[in-house]
């Protein structure tokens, strides 16, 4: 119990050192990193899926099937571009 | 006979809804955190006993986190991390009792006698994780319109930065934005689930297939404690992405201002830590 009013200093100067908008920021990103290969997934299947839905629903196989699909891809590039640009700006 | 449903199973019908098992999983759950709350906030002082700093570290810690990373607003969303922090992680525990999953009655089905259990826990059911998400979703997408207000906020969505891309990048936004939804749902869905079929198949293997009673004993602990650390995991995975979602939600304000701000917050931080505790 003897190092706790040391720690607590030690805590107040790190705090006045260091804003907590930078400490923040490395757990936040781990969340988004963590999140994102499985992002880059579903956003394909996502989109193969409406287009799949699209095709039995118009009857137009497979036009919409590939423009889901393509669709999807590009959401899954756009997502890690997303992800990346919003966290670079905070 | 090993039987793994991937559904609740239904228990009883009350009224229009059926009753099933992970229901009351969750019900259970909350009861939970209901009565620590009820107790620990009629009990509590401000010097804290040794119970009340148990219950009060984990939402202390979760606290202190939302506000290392929240930026400016944190203390309108913080609440609801914390709440989702704990409840996730009660739900995803309960199934480690003993007798959740193992007690219950016989039904045959295809033949077959099977086992309906009476308590599931609720985050292995994806409707329990896909309401969880839906919530998690609404609430960055309000929080995000109350910040920025709701033209902001559909002029960002639905209309591309040269507004001649708006057709292709609409779409686009839309698929990106339902991938966090199904991401998070199915992420602590699955690996719930599966903790759950493993956990079954252990015992299974260990008492039904090759039965030598330290094995029945240690094999089944060794992946009970394992599931003990994903299911925290699994919680804290929920809660911050969140946080991170509704951090990149809601905007932030210039430099300037954060910078005044930012003194400001180093005056009251110390004095806002026991507030935090009680809450």
């Amino acid at each position: 119990m003897a190092g706790t009013p040391d720690g607590d200093q030690e805590r107040d100067t790190n705090r006045n050192e260091t804003p907590p908008k930078r400490t923040a920021i490395p757990t936040a990103n781990w969340g988004l990193a963590f999140d994102l290969g499985l992002r880059l997934g579903l956003a394909i299947i996502i989109g193969l899926l409406i287009g799949l839905a699209i095709d039995n629903w118009i009857g137009t196989s497979p036009i919409f099937t590939l423009v889901g699909l393509v669709l999807g891809v590009a959401a899954a590039f756009y997502t890690i571009w997303d992800v990346a640009k919003q966290s670079m700006n905070r | 006979m090993l039987h793994v449903e991937i559904r609740a199973e239904p228990l009883f019908q009350l009224g229009p809804m059926t009753v099933t098992n992970s229901m009351v999983g969750a019900v259970l759950a909350s009861i939970l955190v209901l009565i620590a709350a009820f107790v620990f906030v009629r009990r509590a002082t401000l010097l804290p006993t040794r119970m009340q700093s148990l219950i009060e570290f984990p939402i202390e810690w979760t606290a202190q986190i939302v506000e290392a990373n929240g930026g400016r607003h944190w203390r309108s969303f913080a609440p609801l991390i914390v709440a989702i922090f704990i409840f996730v992680l009660l739900a995803n525990w309960i199934g480690l009792l003993p007798g959740v999953g193992t007690i219950g009655y016989t039904e045959v089905v295809e033949g077959h006698e099977v086992l309906v259990p009476f308590v599931r826990p609720a985050s292995a059911d994806l409707n329990f994780t896909l309401g969880l998400a839906l919530v998690s979703f609404f609430a960055f997408i309000g929080l995000g319109i109350r910040k920025g207000g709701v033209m902001a906020y559909l002029k960002h969505t639905f209309i591309a930065e040269p507004a001649y891309m708006t057709p292709l990048m609409t779409p686009i936004h839309i698929i990106s934005e339902l991938s966090r939804l199904i991401s998070l749902s199915f992420r602590l869905f699955g690996n719930v689930f599966a903790g759950e079929v493993l956990l079954a198949t252990m015992l299974f293997l260990t008492t039904s297939v090759v039965f030598v009673l330290p094995l029945a004993f240690f094999v089944p602990g060794i992946f009970l404690s394992l599931e003990l650390v994903f299911g925290f995991v699994q919680a804290l995975v929920f809660a911050f992405l969140t946080m991170a979602y509704i951090v990149l939600a809601v905007p932030e304000h210039d430099e300037h201002e954060e910078s005044e701000e930012h003194g400001a917050n180093h005056a009251s931080t110390r004095s806002t830590d026991p507030a935090l505790g009680a809450a």
